[in-house]
Order: C-alpha cells, then structure tokens, then sequence
C-alpha cells in the first residue's frame, strides 16, 4: 500500500533534503513548490503517493543511506527541520490529494504557495 | 448480408467463408486509433487501461498495477513496434566494436577488478537523447555488481545497476550526449556479459524521474495530485496545428484543435485516454476516436 506523504522543509534544508532523497533513489528535486511562512521565509515542499512505508521509513531513519557509504550526520540537521504529513489515502472515500492533505499541512505550518 | 450457396446459418445471420461484410459495423480498435499516424504523424496516445505500457519505475522493470505511482508511460500509436538494433557485435563473436579489446574473451565480455580501479567496455553510439530504448543482455556470472549506461559516467535515468545473473531486460533515455554505451564498474567486481541488444521503442513516450511528481494511475485513469505531479516527454521540436483528444471517466472526451505543442511538453492534468496528433481529424474519424475513448473510460 502506497502511502500519501506531504513533505515541507525551509529553503535552507532544501538541498540537503533533496540530495538524501536522490540518493534513497527518489530522483532529483523531490521539493519544488515553492512556499512561504508567516515571516516571509522561503520553504519548499511536495505531496507524493510514490512512497510506501518503507520508502518513508527509509526517509526518515535512512540507515540505507549509511550502507551507500554517506555520512548521515551531514543531513541530520536539515532532518530536524523535515516536516510531514502522512495519510493512508484508503481511510477516504475519494481522496483529494490538495484538500485531504496538502493545504491542511500547509495550514498547520502557516505556509501558502507563492510563485517565481 | 447476403445469402449464397456456400453461406452457413450463424444465429440467424448468414456467413459465408471468405466474404468481405461491406457497410456492416467493423469494431473500431487499437488498431485503428495507430492508423491515424501512419502517415508519419507526430504524437503520441496514452491509453489508462492497459497497465502493459505503464510501469512503477523509471527502468520499466516494476510493473505497473492499479492505484500506485506511474514513473513511466509508453506512447502506443506506434504500437510499441521496435526500431533497428543499435549495438554492434552484441554477441560479443570478434572484439569488433569495442574498447578495450581485451575484455572479449571467449564470446563474451568480462568486467573484472580485483582492487576496486574502474573497469569496464564501451562503443560509441548513435543514440537520441529524445528517445527510449529497450536494453536487453545476459549477464552470465556476477560478483560485486555493475551497471549499464547510456553515457559513459552518467547517474540517473541513463545507467541501470546490475546485481544478479540471468536475462536483463530494461527501458532507458539517455540524458547527454556524447554517448556511448557502456558496461563498467568502478569497485571490487567481476561479472561476464553476453547478448546485448538495444532499439528504440517508436514513439514518444512519458517519464517522470522524480519520485514526488509521480502521478497516480487507478481505474478511473492517470490522476494527478494538483500538487506537483507531472509527466514530461521531449519531442525534437514544438508541433503545430495539433488534435487535442483528452478522456476521463467523469467527463467524456474533450477536443481541442488547431493547438500548438511546445518541444518539451507536461501533462498535468487527468486523463483516462490522451492523444495528441499534429493534424486535423475528419469529422468522421473525431467521431470513432471519441466513441471510442469514452468506451475505453467507461463514460456513458
């Protein structure tokens, strides 16, 4: 079962979070929507229904990435500023990816899209 | 239909072996929509209901089934159909067409590295970059894994990691040129490969190489998330005075005409059937194309 994960992260984080995600397979520039906070600062997110549940276990405790030979400490600390919002689209009767998932977790984050 | 000497009773129908049923209601099929390109038309028609041409991974090696992501989407108006063989001395018979030489031995090639140094052979290719290619290769004995690529030194879409012995048979794009194809490994390896083949699958075909950007394909067709979901396809330049042909299940099928297709072009938007063609339809062909799709759909 393929789970439906919204994943946000500050500008900042972005590139590393984006590199851990290549090198767990999930090709490049996995975060891409450009969003921004209360504050004016910059994040960057994405809603995936690719991931299943070792897929975001991997993300989230990516020992597979340590048997790639990489320093998983050099992404800890854009890991701590990860967040995420996992739903199992087959608790709903017609899942909407935006408004079941995606602008909920932007609500709770206090982030709206912006464009280039 | 006509009732002669030879015809035989079928349900209360006459058939007469080796007739032809002239103004009688021939079943429009596949078929039919890949005639419309057989002119030489350019385009591409995308079908939902057939998970033979849509597959979970990038390398069309993970089957596509319903209600999970779609990383690859084959064009079918060409019917899948196979272009020339693209590998010189693929069985390896001579050391013809590949470097170094010395990796032939005995009909076959061999990667070895005892100390993790790079080995590997390669040819130079005439390749598209626009295209998508059927690999196909045995690897008879392998130790510490290796890949194929596209273009020599390349990550990505272009280069497929090979870990276990038997037949191989994969989808790849290369992503840059120069290109050659290549067979290596850049750590402690020692594999044998024999039987390599690569065509082009005709036709242009769909991809999304992120994972997060991946539409999700269900019965009701490909759905994408509104979010970032998109699939891309390249073709060698932008078309013009298009046919437009989107069906979904909710909606039936909407035409637009007279459209201008960019070279790289996204769908984003939900589809059961879609089918671009870079001419006008007749009136009676845009009528068998939409009763055809909306049947596909299940649109009624």
């Amino acid at each position: 079962m393929n789970l439906c994960i919204v994943n946000l992260a500050p500008a900042e984080y972005t590139p590393q979070i984006n590199e851990l995600a290549e090198l767990l397979g999930k090709g490049p520039n996995n975060l891409s929507v450009k969003l921004q906070d209360w504050n004016g600062g910059i994040w960057y997110g994405c809603h995936s229904a690719a991931w299943d549940a070792q897929d975001f276990y991997d993300f989230q405790y990516p020992e597979k990435v340590a048997e790639l030979g990489v320093d998983i400490s050099e992404y800890s600390e854009a890991l701590q500023h990860l967040v995420w919002s996992v739903v199992d689209p087959t608790l709903f009767e017609d899942y909407n990816a935006v408004h079941d998932n995606w602008l909920p977790a932007l609500q709770a984050y206090e982030l709206i899209e912006v464009q280039d | 239909m006509i009732k002669t000497p030879s015809s035989t009773v079928i349900g209360g129908a006459f058939w007469t072996p080796n007739c032809t049923s002239v103004g009688g209601d021939k079943a429009f099929g596949d078929a039919d929509i890949q005639k419309l390109f057989a002119g030489g038309e350019r385009g591409f028609w995308f079908d939902a209901s057939d998970l033979s041409v849509a597959y979970q991974d990038i390398f069309g090696t993970v089957a596509q089934t319903q209600n999970t992501a779609t990383a690859l989407f084959l064009d079918k108006s060409k019917a899948k159909a196979l272009g020339f063989e693209q590998i010189k001395n693929g069985t390896f018979d001579t050391s013809d067409s590949w470097e170094p030489s010395s990796s032939i031995i005995n009909g076959s090639a061999r990667i070895y590295s005892p100390n993790g140094a790079f080995d590997g052979i390669r040819q130079v290719s005439p390749l598209n970059t626009l295209k998508t290619y059927k690999v196909e290769f045995d690897i008879v004995q392998i130790t510490g894994g290796g890949y194929i690529a596209l273009h020599a030194g390349s990550a990505g879409v272009s280069r497929y990691d090979i870990t276990s012995a038997g037949h191989h048979n994969i989808l790849l794009q290369p992503v840059s040129t120069p290109l050659y194809i290549s067979i290596a490994r850049a750590t402690v390896c020692d594999f044998t490969v024999d039987n390599i083949s690569i065509r082009e699958i005709l036709g242009y075909h769909c991809k999304q190489i992120t994972a997060s950007k991946r539409p999700t394909l269900t019965v009701d067709g490909v759905i994408f998330d509104k979010v970032d979901d998109q699939l891309d396809i390249a073709f060698d330049s932008a078309l013009s005075n298009c046919t437009i042909v989107r069906t979904t299940k909710s909606g039936g099928t909407v035409v637009q005409t007279g459209q201008s297709v960019a070279q790289n072009y996204a769908i984003t938007q939900d589809f059961h059937q879609l089918m671009i063609i870079n001419r006008a339809l007749t009136a009676s062909e845009l009528s068998k194309v939409t009763a055809y799709f909306n049947k596909k759909a299940g649109y009624v």
